[in-house]
């Protein structure tokens, strides 16, 4: 076999294998229920701004704020955009007008982010997957199935290739995700980064701090988080954990063994919740991305015979 | 062939009000070779522009050349999605060339690319950390106006999330920029380093935050230059705590000392 032939088929197996029309349709319904919720935990503090407030003049606004000459907070405008983009979530969700849907979520997430993070200047990543996935949905055919938009429709049977890409692209983006945070941190620190002393010993400390000292000098918040760094050992472990997990992280995209899904969602889920409980990183609703790294299939299946529904394009209908 | 005007003007009016599209030189009766100047892609318009000028609005045309392909192309995104495995295969390429271009320059930029959190660790000798006190921080800056006054000034007033005043009053207020400007300028390779130069100054050194500060709240609070109620100083006071490395090596971090820092928060002076 030549070698142009050798990638060729790596490249068809790699993205073009593996999930049916069922399996996109099905993780855009789930995708879209576990963004519902993910709106809610990210941006209660902006939506309990005085809508009569203060208009807020940014301090470093984010880029593209920059760019539209958006320098000043508009508090009432928070709440309606924020609804705004519930109704869209849930029309993605359904998949009803699914495409202007996405786009219509795209403007509100980058709306209600911009303001989030042009107060202080702190840019927050808890969307740059989540958006990823929404921009590889745009270009699929997940409206085509288990979609309010397939009803008395007969759209041709989408095709193995067709649905796998955005999905297999939507892993790849995940898993790098992790990947390069485990590169970066060695070539911008090196393993100092996780050795005893080193950088999540440091956030314990910082973020337990955050709320101070009670007047009997006990930590007032997270004081099990600062008990933690005291035990160096532990701690080292952890983030030993952490760099074997990110480092090998990679692999679940070339074994397609339910077992190494399984192995490395675990070991993602218990970083985001860990990172939650010990340090308040708010990506504890972040696992819902995972549902990509499953075949959906047999999800639309079930609701299919669940609800008698007769049109395999269809749901909700 | 007859004489040229020549002009730089990329858009210009006509007598009647009408733009017109010009990159070269505009001629008065027949086309020039100002063609060879514009990108193929723009070859019509062009060719429209530099014949002299025409009773036609070229914005219409442009769009009817167009506008109905593009138009055409983008409803058929939003009906049907990627239709051509080849369209999709140089989508990938197109998709995966740039997230890897955006890690290799560091560009950190939603939605298109990021930057990893927390890969810079600046605590190896001593880690200095601040120490929570919601009291002060919801009290806030204490505020000197031109006429002399003091008030407190908070979250409240300013109408910003109490997480972002954190921020604002115990990092920008001594002098501390968000993450986001070191992790993109810190340790990058001298490439990546280079192309940046090119665009932007270094934030890390480049922002004075002191001025910002009072820029967002005089401006936040209507108070104008000349105004009584003008903020012209203000002033955070914070705990911190310093832990060495020695001490978070042995795990007794029972004995931390508290240090309290104060940031004057004035204009610089040109």
């Amino acid at each position: 076999m030549s070698r142009e032939n050798k990638i060729e088929r790596a490249w068809n197996w790699y993205f073009y294998t593996g999930y049916s029309g069922d399996s996109l349709g099905a993780l855009r319904a789930l995708i879209g229920a576990g963004l519902l919720l993910y709106h809610i935990t990210q941006f209660p503090h902006v939506l309990a701004l005085s809508s009569s407030g203060a208009h807020t003049h940014y301090i470093e606004p984010i880029w593209y704020f920059e760019y539209l000459g958006i320098s000043t907070h508009i508090p009432w405008l928070n709440i309606p955009i924020f609804i705004l983009m519930m109704v869209a979530t849930i029309f993605f969700m359904i998949g009803k007008w699914t495409k202007p849907s996405i786009l219509v979520l795209f403007i509100c997430i980058c709306y209600l982010k911009g303001v989030r993070d042009s107060f202080a200047g702190d840019v927050h990543h808890r969307y740059i997957v989540p958006v990823t996935l929404l921009f590889l949905f745009f270009f699929s055919k997940c409206h085509q199935r288990f979609a309010v938009d397939a009803k008395g429709k007969t759209y041709p049977a989408i095709e193995e290739w067709e649905a796998s890409w955005p999905i297999r692209t939507a892993q790849t983006y995940i898993v790098l995700y992790y990947f390069w945070a485990v590169v970066a941190k060695l070539r911008i620190t090196g393993w100092e980064w996780f050795d005893t002393a080193g950088q999540i010993q440091a956030k314990l400390i910082e973020r337990s701090l955050r709320s101070g000292f009670g007047p009997d000098g006990e930590v007032l918040r997270r004081a099990y988080a600062f008990d933690l760094a005291e035990h160096v050992w532990i701690v080292f472990t952890m983030g030993a954990l952490v760099a074997l997990f990110k480092l090998f992280s990679p692999l679940v995209l070339i074994i397609r063994r339910n077992w190494a899904t399984v192995l490395f969602l675990l070991g993602a889920a218990s970083f985001h919740v860990a990172n939650f409980i010990l340090l308040n990183v708010q990506f504890f609703m972040y696992p819902f991305v995972f549902f990509s790294f499953f075949n959906m299939a047999w999800f639309a299946r079930k609701y299919r015979d669940k609800y008698g529904v007769k049109n395999p394009a269809s749901a909700l209908t | 062939m007859g004489h040229c005007a020549a002009s730089s003007r990329a858009l210009r009016r006509d007598k009647r009000g009408v733009t017109l599209w010009s990159t070269g030189p505009v001629c008065g009766d027949r086309g020039p070779a100002a063609s060879s100047l514009i990108p193929v892609a723009f070859g019509d318009l062009n060719r429209l522009a530099t014949f002299g000028e025409l009773p036609i609005n070229i914005e219409q045309k442009a769009f009817q050349v167009y506008g109905p392909n593009l138009r055409a192309r983008f409803m058929r995104l939003l009906a049907g999605g990627f239709v051509k495995k080849k369209t999709v295969t140089k989508f990938l390429i197109g998709f995966h060339v740039f997230t890897l271009d955006a890690v290799f320059f560091r560009v950190d930029t939603f939605p298109l690319t990021w930057v990893p959190m927390y890969s810079q660790f600046h605590g190896q000798t001593q880690l200095v950390v601040l120490v929570g006190d919601k009291a002060k921080l919801r009290k806030g800056f204490e505020i000197t106006t031109a006429a002399g006054e003091t008030e407190f000034i908070g979250p409240k007033t300013l109408n910003v999330p109490n997480a972002a005043f954190r921020r604002l009053y115990t990092e920008r207020a001594f002098g501390k920029g968000p993450p986001k400007h070191l992790r993109e300028r810190e340790r990058l390779n001298p490439l990546s380093d280079a192309v940046f130069n090119l665009f932007y100054e270094d934030p890390r050194t480049g922002i004075d935050w002191h001025s910002r500060l009072l820029d967002m709240m005089n401006k936040t609070l209507d108070r104008e230059p000349g105004d009584p109620d003008y903020i012209v100083q203000a002033i955070a006071t914070y705990e911190f705590t310093n832990v060495s490395r020695e001490t978070r090596r042995t795990g007794d971090l029972s004995d931390l000392s508290l240090e309290m820092r104060t940031a004057v928060i004035t204009k610089r002076t040109p």
